[in-house]
């Protein structure tokens, strides 16, 4: 493993067959390297592909033409050193906070003893400490997708992949968990690849984003965020990142209510 | 419980106590008092066709001469019937479920086996148990066996499709969590397949409990010599239509306290599993 490549994809693309039985490009190959510790934001409208993207990383899909390699090895099926965050955070109703949690450390074979350390700091890192005996069923979205991101951590990835984390919760709540994540990605290193449509979002949190298009799904554009952390979301600076992503979007003259100011 | 919305306060004093008084009163009715009339309407019917003359008391016993064959079958070992009923009950109840239960998640994890095994338990299962009566008979002889065999066939497919339908509904999204942690197939098995499905495979296995003691009955007719089903078969041939009947209630009213005593048991389940809502399969 190279020390500063995390992802790589070469050519890497993804065709699904038609109705018809003709292969259609949901995504076209794309060429992307993720520095470790990088964190990347995929934008772009539904159906561009970044889904698809995020699950070759995932090691969910196979790429039909082109390579996946992360961490200098190509990726064969999904893996606990990249662990998947969902939008519906995929929780097991059945378990505790404490025991979802645990259950990479788990099914690892990880010591009892061990994993209750590792669970404890974990739940510490996300605010969750005092909710540990407390069923997924009695916590609001925002606190459940933070038992998601501690479950995900209690295994120590190298990356994390997160597909649109924040999408089913309110706009504060999102902004909560913005600030949330990139405190965590600061003391915790991880590489973080991550989907989402809100442009606000990728400019806070980014330091690369990856402009999508759709028809055929394609990387459109990769832009640098040169901005200082922790970012504000009022500042010239950002506006004019966010004025430069819009633009990519060809958002500009003509806003889609999905990216409204 | 809606609580009655809270009384203006121009209103009299007076209308907000009563109303304090009449809520717990009004939900109390609803829920102790509504059901039981439909029990006394029953008991009302019964009585007045009873008593019209238009049946013998042979042919429809009254309601309160049922009761006086009740008192009589108790003290003659009316609990020994019901302990006898009970236990090739919970033995063929049982036995079907200890099959099923396993049987459903291995069929319901293979697909391809599934796909050979779904035939066989389409042609068998919509044959009545009651057709397997002579096969029962030739096979098991008369007594016990037999009418455990005719509860447990009556158990044992509805468990079976239960078990099977659940374990195939299981959110996908869970097995891929489980995967991206690293879980081989049996730890699948273990900490998702069975607990995502419990829920359902525990509302199956309960649909299971009714009709099975549906058949307790008919069991009980190939040549056992207690149970409830014996206890009508006896009263038949002596033509006490009376003790008929207090067989018939009791097997009744047993039905109503196993499936309530589920039900409770299942909420708790369903309570401990976050579930709010288990759709019927």
């Amino acid at each position: 493993m190279t020390a500063s490549t995390a992802i790589q994809l070469f050519g890497a693309g993804r065709s699904f067959p038609d109705r018809s039985g003709v292969p259609r490009e949901a995504l076209r190959a794309v060429d992307l390297e993720i520095r470790a510790g990088e964190l990347v934001c995929l934008v772009g409208p539904s159906g561009c592909g970044k889904t698809t993207l995020l699950n070759l990383v995932a090691g969910f899909d196979r790429p039909t033409v082109g390579r996946v390699l992360v961490g200098g090895r190509e990726v064969e099926g999904p893996d606990p050193s990249r662990i998947t965050i969902f939008q519906s955070y995929v929780l097991f109703p059945w378990r505790s906070v404490l025991a979802n949690v645990e259950y990479g450390l788990e099914v690892r074979g990880t010591p009892r003893a061990e994993r209750r350390a590792i669970v404890e700091e974990t739940l510490a890192l996300v605010g969750l400490s005092a909710f540990a005996r407390h069923h997924p069923h009695e916590l609001s979205g925002g606190m459940q997708q933070r038992v998601a991101i501690a479950r995900a951590l209690a295994v120590d990835p190298a990356c994390l992949l997160m597909d649109e984390p924040f999408g089913a919760l309110d706009a504060m709540n999102r902004i909560r968990m913005q600030e949330e994540i990139s405190r965590i990605w600061a003391e915790r290193r991880k590489t973080i690849l991550f989907v989402t449509h809100d442009v606000d979002e990728a400019v806070f949190l980014a330091d690369r984003i990856v402009v999508m298009a759709a028809s055929p799904g394609r990387v459109k554009q990769v832009l640098d965020v040169n901005l200082p952390r922790p970012r504000s979301r009022t500042s010239g600076v950002f506006l004019e990142v966010r004025t430069r992503v819009f633009r990519e979007l060809e958002l500009v003259h003509d806003l889609d209510p999905e990216f409204q100011i | 419980m809606s609580s009655s919305p809270s009384a203006p306060s121009t209103a009299l004093g007076g209308a907000a106590v009563w109303a304090a008084i009449a809520a717990p009163v009004r939900s109390f009715a609803q829920r102790r008092l509504v059901p039981l009339t439909g029990i006394a309407t029953l008991l009302a019917i019964w009585h007045l066709a009873a008593s019209s003359g238009a049946y013998t008391p042979d042919q429809l016993p009254s309601p309160a001469a049922t009761m006086r064959a009740a008192v009589e079958a108790w003290r003659t070992g009316l609990l020994g019937h019901i302990g006898a009923s009970l236990a090739r009950f919970a033995g063929a109840y049982g036995a079907a479920v200890v099959l099923a239960v396993p049987l459903g998640l291995l069929l319901g994890l293979r697909r391809s086996l599934w796909r050979a095994v779904d035939p066989v338990v389409q042609v068998l299962r919509p044959i009545s148990p009651i057709a397997w009566f002579p096969l029962a008979v030739l096979w098991l002889g008369i007594g016990n066996l037999p009418a455990i065999f005719i509860i447990f066939l009556a158990a044992f497919f509805p468990s079976l499709l239960a078990t099977v339908g659940a374990v195939r509904r299981v959110d996908p999204q869970y097995l891929r969590v489980a995967r991206n942690f690293g879980s081989t197939e049996s730890q699948l098995v273990r900490t998702v397949v069975i607990p995502a499905a419990f829920p359902q495979i525990a509302l199956g296995l309960h649909i299971a409990l009714g009709s099975a003691w549906v058949y307790l009955v008919a069991g009980e007719m190939l040549g056992t010599r207690s149970g409830l089903g014996f206890l009508i078969v006896d009263a038949r041939n002596f033509l006490r239509t009376d003790l008929i009947l207090v067989g018939m209630a009791v097997i009744g009213l047993l039905g109503l306290a196993i499936d309530r005593s589920v039900s409770v048991l299942e909420r708790r389940i369903q309570a401990r599993w976050g579930v709010q809502d288990v759709a019927a399969p």
